[in-house]
């Protein structure tokens, strides 16, 4: 059962949290100049590593605010988590 | 007294309180300290049950968790309890006990039979045997249950309360031994907040048996004076009969606290166990070692203990566990045994050391008590059906791979054996640590931890009592350190005693031929013996997961934590590897078997199991007779039967009187969103696939929302109540989800949109006021409305009030008849609801259920979201394309109805369905094939989706969603039911009703 | 001013018994004025609108509740707050409010059906929120002053630390306050 830190409120037991799947997705700003292939590829495709992975959380028992959250699924260690629109932590240094 | 084997004096019993209780019906007494083992003994019952494969005689091994063979029924009844483990079973007055796997009893086991086939029977029997041919398997099923079988599961409703409890903490002790007890008494007095869970009743472990000292008192009372300290810290919390069952993620442990089953049944009150769930900075493991069995022929007969199980008894219970003993061992801890023996006046024939010489001071101290010590000797079979009458034994050869000489008898009824000792590191290896086998101490010892957590003193390894008293004193002052708390180190003071290494031994040398000799058990409770070990290396195991599942070693209520090193070390000795590349089988909770119970708490029963959401009218849908119905996790009167009526005489009555006349619904679960912002109108075009911001205030829409696939996801009526000012309805089980929804949408794709949501389905109570006659209703209740038709068109949305009370009136209907929808803040829901009831009177209104607006809504062809669609249903599948706007460049899920498997003409669509028999319901759910006759497996071409019998038209109505249904308007499909029954229908428009659709806008 | 004789309050089917043994006392604030209030703190003509009704800025350090004059302003999220006012109040201060924001991106929603608030009180307070309650509840870790959205059992909840740790008031939903007081009912006779 994860401790989960909500980049508002702080940790916060698992059971307040949803995971609603893999970060980072963005809707493209024209769908209908999207191939088939295109469109298929943003609805569906996710990249489900083995290791570090980036998810979006919702604190839905808590503030309400979606944030993202960087996750081993090996160990299910949570090394951060951060607000939507910052840059994930494991970026920065890029 | 009857207690002929209790000691005269010592032991941690009430010799004060002498206590009944019966075993198979027999009446003993014991003493209250007691355990159920502990006074079995004292009275010299040995044997306590069966084997479970072969049914032989068994006694008690242990004197803990580890336990394989002492497993009673408890009780009888509603409070029966299967496979209790009598080493932890508090005694207390009248417990009546009986043992399990015995048929028809103890002491005449018809099924014993097994014992003398068992060289037919041996690992993966059952597998070869019964699997084939498949069709006999569940006859074999059935007798091999009735044969094997454990204890017997209450049949009645458990009479007990559970109860939960989340617990936060600095430190958390697992193990209350002196190991735990010195990390906890450091951590403590630094000011953290501590919990020590201990499995016993009481606190000290181990080292209750013991008569050395520490600080310079005696064990026992520097543990009193120890836990009195501890219990006299408020933050301090101390769970005595509580079993650390499983270590999670993130330093989440479980426990199970037992509260009452130490009591007589007539003084249980109160929860019977606490499940705590606890988040700890810091978890020290202080779980302790248990001690490993030697392993040869015939090593299963009632009266062969362990060395420690010995000493527990004979200090710790003031029990003989025999007349006359012998000692067995590969190491020195057990020489203490001999001791304790001699010191409660029982006979200690011989110690059989299978080391080849023992020169330490303990060892020196029995030679001179005058008992006989053999090194370089083992045993090598033994005697006594129903106990033990005597062992062998030979000398053991240099290398320790053959025995060889005469085969010495010696008389005894008590085998105290050690093997050795393992940390119980089972905690550890859950938290996501791998042990590590040390091949000097012979042991696994706790792997590097991926978690806030120290293992210190036996769990550690550490045996000799000044190591755990420092250990843990230690990880008690780091636990509290890494809290940010200043940790004093005080470690209680011990006398070392110097011991001498361990010989490792797993499977003993025989006398016997390979595979002829008697068995010699490795896990006792499920008769694996080494044999099937071997059985299983030649026919091809070599991972120890698959030897285990074949052999099913471990596989008991015991986890295999007596047998399971030995078997691996049997494993490792076998495939001639070492016992580290063999490793050990995965440590999963629980430790030791949790009560359903216990899970459940007190989420029990038709209130708590799952919330109930009632509505503001809720007790007046009580106290006027309706039957509820679940929606989502909403109470929704589901029809209100009059006497003697049956659902569908009541559905009936209230369709044609709302057809007729004028019904009343509470539609106050329908999920409702504040929407607001500059920009709620842009913010509504993307989430809805039609057009928003041209629509004019105080009018609504009705609204599809699609899933990014272009699926149907939710649908309802949006009211705009200002320019940038809407109220949005939603289904009832989809609210939650589409304010989640819009809000993800806002929150990550589109921030700089001017829109804010607020979720109001609470505040409003709402009342469907629906017929030709709800305008007269509605009218005479509210004011400051124009109710006539031109001033409020169907579509439109009013304020006004009833009394001083405000009130919201739309004029939307899902019924296909004239409807309003009155909406005030749900305090006074119930008031504007009976006002509407007084007010309906002369028009003999009738509240209508679920039930009924299901009804009227299929009769005009109104889909239901999540009943008529599953997620995989578009607008158009449904005959909905008018809702699809064809101006918009973009909403959420356009994309993906160009898609080509969006545009299959073969898609299933919806259509209603006319039986040939119009009294004919079709269920819902049923399959629709074009051929009943077509050879299996029949071709299927659509499902029925809702289907009811319709008072109103007169026949049953069906909607159904069929492929490429729209083409095929006037065709025929069956319905194949599983009674073997065909329902013939025929593909219609799903409307039904005023199919010009006038009655709404009268 | 509605008739309030005529209000029911969501634990209407309820009765709250006088509590036995050691365990707590549960007592329901009915009626009062909820109004929920959502803008973005990094607005200044928000904040200046909202100091000028409310007489204090909304608090913008998360999970902290802050009283003012009559109102207590509970931190919802980065944009969202809960005003509790006292029974009846709400109307005059949602109209105060949006009068107030004319023109400002934000939204005030009356939400006072929807709500209501409890006091569970006395020395086992926190251990009976705490049967199935994850949040860590110890004075150390929670004080006045602070609040909390978590979730008690399979409901949510809003907590907040009365004064003097003398026990919690807790902010339900109205269709979620039957099941709730029915669980906290049976789950205070561990206290009994
Ligand atoms: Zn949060």
């Amino acid at each position: 059962m994860f401790l989960i830190e909500c980049p508002w409120c702080g940790v916060r037991d698992e059971t307040e949290f949803n995971c609603v799947g893999e970060a980072h997705i963005v809707r493209p700003l024209e769908p209908e100049k999207l191939s088939d292939e295109e469109w298929a590829d943003y609805l569906f495709m996710r990249k489900n590593p083995k290791g570090m992975h980036r998810e979006q959380w919702l604190h839905v028992a808590g503030c309400r605010r979606y944030f993202n959250a960087e996750r081993d699924t090996v160990t299910y260690r949570i090394s951060a988590t951060y607000r939507i629109g910052e840059q994930a932590p494991g970026e920065a240094g890029k | 007294m009857s207690q002929r084997f209790r000691t005269g004096q010592g032991g941690r019993i009430d010799r004060e309180q002498e206590i009944e209780f019966t075993f198979n019906g027999k009446p003993y007494t014991g003493m209250i300290g007691d355990t159920l083992c502990s006074a079995l003994l004292a009275n010299g019952v040995h044997l306590v049950g069966r084997s479970w494969k072969y049914h032989r005689p068994r006694g008690v091994v242990s004197a803990g968790a580890e336990e394989p063979n002492a497993l009673f029924q408890l009780e009888k009844g509603n409070r029966t309890i299967p496979n209790a483990r009598g080493t932890q079973v508090e005694l207390y007055p009248d417990l009546d006990a009986s043992s399990v796997n015995c048929w028809p009893n103890l002491d005449f086991d018809l099924l014993s039979v097994n014992s003398w086939f068992s060289r037919l029977m041996p690992a993966g029997f059952y597998y070869k045997t019964f699997m084939w041919p498949k069709s006999m398997w569940l006859k074999y099923e059935h007798f091999i249950r009735k044969a094997s079988g454990l204890g017997v599961a209450p049949r009645e409703p458990d009479p007990d309360r559970y109860e939960h409890s989340h617990r936060h903490c600095d430190v958390l002790v697992v193990g209350g031994g002196v190991a735990g007890l010195s990390a906890a008494l450091v951590a403590a007095r630094a000011g953290a907040r501590v919990v020590v869970a201990d499995e016993q009743s009481e606190f000290g472990g181990l080292t209750l048996a013991s008569r050395a000292q520490i600080d310079g008192v005696e064990a026992a009372r520097w543990i009193d004076d120890a836990v009195a300290e501890l219990r006299g810290m408020t933050e301090v919390t101390l769970l005595p009969r509580s079993t650390v069952f499983g270590y999670h993620d993130y330093n989440f442990l479980t426990i199970n606290q037992r509260l009452t089953d130490h009591l007589p049944l007539t003084e249980r009150f109160g929860g019977r166990e606490k499940l705590w769930q606890v988040r700890a900075h810091q978890v020290v493991l202080a779980t302790g070692a248990a001690e490993r069995p030697l392993i040869f022929a015939n090593n299963d007969r009632p009266g062969i203990m362990l060395a420690s199980a010995v000493s527990t008894y004979t200090n710790r219970y003031a029990v003989k566990p025999g007349s006359r003993a012998v000692v067995f061992t590969n190491n020195d801890s057990a020489y203490q045994s001999a001791l304790d023996l001699n010191a409660a006046g029982v006979e200690v024939t011989a110690v059989v050391d299978a080391r080849s010489d023992s020169t330490s001071e303990i060892a020196n101290t029995v030679r001179n008590s005058g008992i006989e010590v053999l090194n370089g000797s083992v045993v090598v079979d033994t005697a006594g059906r129903k106990h033990l009458r005597s062992v062998q034994v030979m000398r053991l050869s240099a290398d320790g791979s053959s025995v060889s000489g005469n085969r010495k008898s010696f008389d005894c009824d008590l085998l105290a054996i050690s093997g050795g000792w393992s940390p119980v590191v089972h905690l550890n290896a859950q938290s996501g640590a791998s042990p590590v086998w040390d091949d000097e101490a012979a042991m696994f010892c706790p792997g590097e931890p991926t978690q806030a957590q120290v293992s210190a003193g036996g769990a550690n390894g550490t045996l000799d009592l000044p190591g755990c008293l420092r250990e843990g004193a230690a990880a008690g002052a780091n636990a509290a350190n890494a809290c940010g708390l200043e940790a004093k180190l005080a470690v209680p003071a011990a006398e070392q005693v110097d011991s001498e290494a361990i010989l490792p031994l797993w499977a003993l040398p025989s006398p016997y031929t390979r595979g002829r000799g008697p068995k010699a058990f490795i896990d006792l409770q499920n008769d694996v013996g080494v044999a099937d070990i071997e059985l299983a290396v030649r026919e091809g195991f070599q991972s120890v997961e698959h030897v285990k599942r074949y052999t099913a070693m471990g596989f008991g209520t015991d986890q295999g934590k007596l047998g399971n090193i030995n078997g691996m070390g049997i494993l490792a000795q076998t495939m001639g590897q070492t016992i580290a590349a063999t490793g050990t089988t995965t440590y999963r909770p629980n430790y030791t078997p949790v009560s359903f119970g216990a899970f459940a708490g007190q989420n029990l029963g038709e209130h708590l199991f799952d919330p109930a959401r009632k509505t503001a009218m809720h007790g007046w849908h009580e106290e006027n007779g309706a039957s509820f119905e679940d929606v989502g996790q909403w109470k929704r009167p589901w029809y209100y039967p009059r006497k003697g009526e049956s659902l569908d005489d009541a559905v009936n009555r209230e369709c044609l009187a709302v057809r007729e006349s004028v019904g009343i619904l509470d539609a106050s679960t329908l999920g409702k969103i504040e929407v607001r912002g500059p920009d709620a109108a842009r913010f509504l075009e993307m989430i809805y696939t039609n057009n928003w911001m041209k629509l004019e205030i105080g009018k609504g829409r009705y609204g599809f929302m699609l899933g990014e696939d272009g699926m149907v996801m939710d649908d309802g009526v949006t009211i705009r109540i200002g320019e940038d000012h809407f109220l949005m309805h939603t289904t009832t089980g989809g609210a939650a989800g589409v304010l989640a929804w819009m809000e993800r949408w806002l929150q990550t794709e589109w921030p700089e949109m001017e829109v804010f949501l607020t979720s109001v389905t609470d505040h409003w109570a709402t009342a469907a006021v629906v017929g030709p006659k709800s305008r007269d209703v509605v009218s005479s209740v509210c004011d400051g409305i124009d109710f006539l038709a031109a001033a409020f068109p169907f579509m439109a949305s009013k304020t006004g009030s009833i009394g001083d009370i405000e009130c919201r009136v739309n004029r939307i209907s899902f019924s296909g008849e004239l409807a309003y929808e009155v909406n005030v803040p749900a305090n006074y829901g119930r008031f504007m609801w009976e006002k509407l009831m007084q007010a309906g009177e002369p028009y003999d209104i009738t509240p209508y259920g679920t039930e009924t607006m299901h009804v009227l809504r299929a009769e005009k062809g109104y889909v239901i979201v999540g009943q008529d669609t599953d997620g995989s249903v578009t607008v158009d599948d449904l005959g909905l394309g008018w809702a699809l706007s064809k101006t918009k460049q973009d909403f959420i899920g356009k994309r993906s109805l160009n898609r080509p498997d969006t545009l299959r003409k073969d898609r299933k669509q919806l259509v209603g369905l006319l039986t040939d028999d119009p009294a004919t319901v079709i269920p819902e759910g049923a399959q629709l094939v074009n051929d009943p006759q077509a050879p299996l497996p029949m071709p299927m071409v659509g499902h029925v989706s809702s289907s009811y019998y319709s008072a109103c038209c007169g026949h049953s109505i069906a909607m159904a969603l069929v492929k490429g249904g729209h083409q095929r308007m006037g065709e025929t499909v069956h319905a194949p039911l599983a009674n073997g029954r065909v329902i013939k229908a025929t593909i219609t428009t799903p409307v039904f009703y005023d199919k010009e659709g006038s009655k709404p806008n009268a | 001013m509605p008739d309030l004789f005529q209000q029911q309050s969501p634990l209407v089917q309820i009765k709250l018994e006088e509590p036995r043994g050691a365990a707590p006392r549960i007592e329901e604030k009915p009626f009062l004025g909820f109004v929920n209030l959502r803008g973005r703190a990094d607005n200044t003509g928000f904040l200046a609108a909202t100091l000028k009704v409310l007489g204090c800025e909304p608090p913008t350090v998360a999970n902290t509740v802050v009283d003012s004059g009559d109102y207590r302003i509970y931190w919802l999220g980065p944009d969202e707050w809960l005003i509790v006012t006292p029974a009846g109040q709400q109307e005059e201060l949602q109209n105060a409010l949006q009068k107030a924001l004319d023109g400002v991106f934000s939204s005030v929603v009356d939400n006072s059906s929807g709500l209501t608030l409890i006091h569970i009180s006395g020395a086992n307070a926190a251990d009976l929120l705490a049967t199935d309650c994850p949040l860590d509840l110890h004075p150390r870790q929670f004080k006045h002053g602070q609040c909390a959205q978590t979730r008690l059992a399979r409901a949510g909840m809003t907590l907040s630390p009365l004064a003097d740790d003398s026990g919690f008031e807790v902010i339900i939903r109205r269709s979620f306050a039957d099941y709730l007081l029915l669980w906290l009912r049976d789950a205070a006779i561990a206290f009994e």
